[in-house]
């Protein structure tokens, strides 16, 4: 899941050498990353829509990294910040984690220990990437299924007919019918094709991922 | 406020005392455990409380803390002690759900202030 290509690690740094070993870093095990020299350069290139995480350093010239982290927080930019640095202290690592970093690491720090934080941070990215408008209407919908709905429509994606489900469920035909009906119309779809055709895109995606 | 319970976990005798003897004088009532999990049997979250967990606590004697920690943060406001300088340990709680995090060795005033901002965040929430 981590492991995706497009996936991509952004450093900011000031220190031409600590982006450097954080890049190789990223490149050792297959990921690619971008290196900036500042905040303001960062802002000016990055595009939220882009998959990664970003590991920012705390003290650099023009504006610190916990800035920066507020910034992207306040122009709500989810991807996951990783923030290290070679002076900390506990006040400013609950900064950084109470506003969202999903890490705060010490310099000097063992190369295994910033890897995992990176895959962890990305494999946040993945899973809270948002979903487009219409995935995300259908999952609220799909939440509102009663527990009998949801296995009826288990049983509709595996191909089965309201006769079969009835078997299957112990229910009348009719109740199976029923039941279908009612989903459907929660989901807001005519039939039950539709309603096929509707979740498939989601089932690729979550072998793809 | 009917009730206003601070919960207060450490193994440190001195630690339970002097706490309890703070936030009492400050109008609290004060409720003192040796561990997460006994605190966890019997807690009953107010509407204004908030729970001060020392973060020295033994480790080997509790298998199962971590969850508990995290299970304890989604029912109360809690406020982690930890060892000055002692980061790790800082963005672990504040991971698992600590609303904040105090460094030993603990300053009477400063306590009292972010109990009582721990408190008021669990009444905005």
């Amino acid at each position: 899941m981590s492991k995706k290509p497009q996936q991509t690690v952004f450093i900011i740094d000031d220190d031409e050498a600590v982006r450097d070993s954080i890049k190789e870093l990223a490149e050792s095990v297959g990921l690619k990353a971008e290196c900036y020299t500042s905040a303001p350069a960062f802002l000016d290139a990055f595009e939220p829509v882009q998959p990664g995480c970003i590991v920012l350093d705390v003290r650099m010239a023009e504006m610190s990294g916990l800035v920066l982290q507020s910034k992207l927080n306040a122009l709500g930019y989810t991807t996951p910040v990783i923030v290290i640095t070679g002076h900390g202290d506990v006040p400013m690592a609950v900064q950084a984690m109470k506003n969202g970093a999903v890490d705060f690491i010490q310099k000097p720090y063992r190369d295994q220990f910033l890897l995992d934080s990176i895959n962890s941070a990305l494999e946040q990215d993945a899973a809270t990437r948002p979903l487009s408008t219409v995935e995300n209407d259908l999952d609220k919908h799909l939440a509102e299924l009663t527990k009998r709905e949801k296995e009826v429509l288990a049983h509709l994606q595996a191909g089965s007919t309201a006769k079969e489900i009835a078997r299957a469920l112990c229910i009348s035909p009719r109740t199976a019918e029923a039941h279908r009906r009612n989903l459907l119309q929660k989901l807001g779809v005519s039939s039950v094709k539709k309603l096929i055709l509707l979740l498939t895109p989601r089932k690729e995606r979550n072998q793809d991922s | 406020m009917a009730y206003n319970t601070v919960f207060i976990i450490s193994n440190e005798p001195a630690i339970r005392d002097a706490l309890a003897e703070l936030v009492i004088a400050a109008g609290f009532h004060a409720a003192t455990f040796l561990s997460l999990k006994a605190c966890l049997d019997v807690l009953r979250p107010e509407p204004h409380c908030c729970l001060v967990l020392d973060n020295g606590i033994d480790d080997k004697l509790e298998p199962d803390r971590q969850a508990n920690f995290t299970s304890i943060c989604s029912k109360i406001p809690v406020l982690v002690l930890t060892e000055r300088g002692d980061i790790p340990a800082a963005v672990n709680a504040i991971r698992q759900g600590a609303l904040d995090v105090i460094q030993k060795p603990l300053q009477h005033e400063n306590i009292l202030e972010r109990i009582k901002s721990v408190v008021s965040a669990r009444i905005k929430r």
